[in-house]
């Protein structure tokens, strides 16, 4: 295997199990799951957050794509209230912040990996606009299902490596929430 | 208690950070950029600390910390970054304008509100 090819691999491993991790935090539900799509659809749902995390070493554009009942599902415990009380704008602004939150993590992990990269706001769209956005030659695209109970968040991530690069997992989980004195 | 100003462009997270902060008896005041962060400060002089985002449309968090720092009337404000962001390079320019403590997003509520009341006894 090509250093490229393992870098493929570990980054789609990464930015699964980052999302995984940022949305139980957020949503504050333990049962989440990932789930694989066997086929990758024309588009995923109604729905669109993304952001693009970037950088000399590699790019990825990483995107959640939902239906309104689902982001409201996630959202209502976060908001300390039950699903059918919490708005569209609201939903959609916890979508948003769930990518901001994936590529916060795929960020510190990659910086530990000394691997710099940036990340943009993340943006909001509708789910039809995902056919804007074709695949970039050379680059990896990868798909899965975060799900609970019967409500899901369809994930998809564009992988590009630019310049191959080192990188072991972070054997210890990040310390959520540690406060450091500056 | 204490009256905190959150500064954070997403409204699940400010939510969130309010319901802890009030649990915590603290007051809390909300703003979604630099810009409305500032103007909040303005009206709201008595504001005893500050937890804001770094990356936010408008003015982000480390333009709104320096602006304070510039203009001398806050000078023991404690700010406290909650962000994704953890590099040591944005780490510097956050101490250099005036960030007292940093906390890498996602928090956790008793750790913040311990490191709050830390700060305000001081």
């Amino acid at each position: 295997m090509t250093t490229q090819d393992s870098n493929f691999r570990s980054m789609a491993d990464l930015v699964r199990g980052s999302s995984l991790s940022r949305l139980k935090s957020l949503s504050k539900r333990d049962q989440i799951e990932i789930q694989e799509i066997q086929k990758e659809p024309l588009v995923f749902a109604h729905w669109m957050s993304f952001i693009l995390v970037s950088g000399k070493a590699l790019r990825i554009i990483f995107k959640t794509h939902f239906m309104t009942k689902a982001a409201q599902f996630f959202a209502a415990k976060t908001y300390g209230t039950d699903p059918h009380k919490i708005s569209q704008e609201k939903g959609l602004d916890f979508a948003k912040e769930f990518c901001n939150l994936t590529a916060g993590q795929i960020k510190l992990d990659l910086n530990h990996n000394s691997v710099i990269i940036g990340a943009s706001l993340p943006g909001m769209t509708r789910g039809f606009d995902e056919i804007f956005y074709p695949q970039q030659p050379g680059s990896m695209k990868v798909f899965w299902s975060l799900k609970c109970e019967s409500e899901k968040f369809d994930c998809s991530a564009n992988i590009e490596i630019l310049e191959p690069f080192e990188f072991k997992k972070t054997e210890k989980a990040a310390d959520d929430g540690e406060v450091e004195y500056l | 208690m204490a009256k905190i100003l959150i500064v954070d462009d997403s409204e699940s997270q400010r939510t969130q950070l309010r319901s802890d902060l009030e649990k915590g008896q603290h007051s809390v005041i909300e703003a979604g950029n630099g810009h409305e962060g500032l103007d909040q400060l303005s009206k709201n002089p008595d504001v005893s600390a500050i937890i804001c985002d770094v990356n936010m449309p408008g003015m982000d968090g480390l333009t709104m910390c320096l602006k304070i720092k510039q203009m001398n009337s806050f000078p023991n404000l404690p700010i406290f970054m909650l962000t994704s962001e953890a590099t040591a390079e944005i780490k510097k320019t956050a101490k250099e304008n005036g960030v007292r403590a940093w906390i890498t997003k996602p928090y956790v509520a008793e750790k913040l509100l311990g490191a709050l009341d830390k700060v305000l006894k001081k």
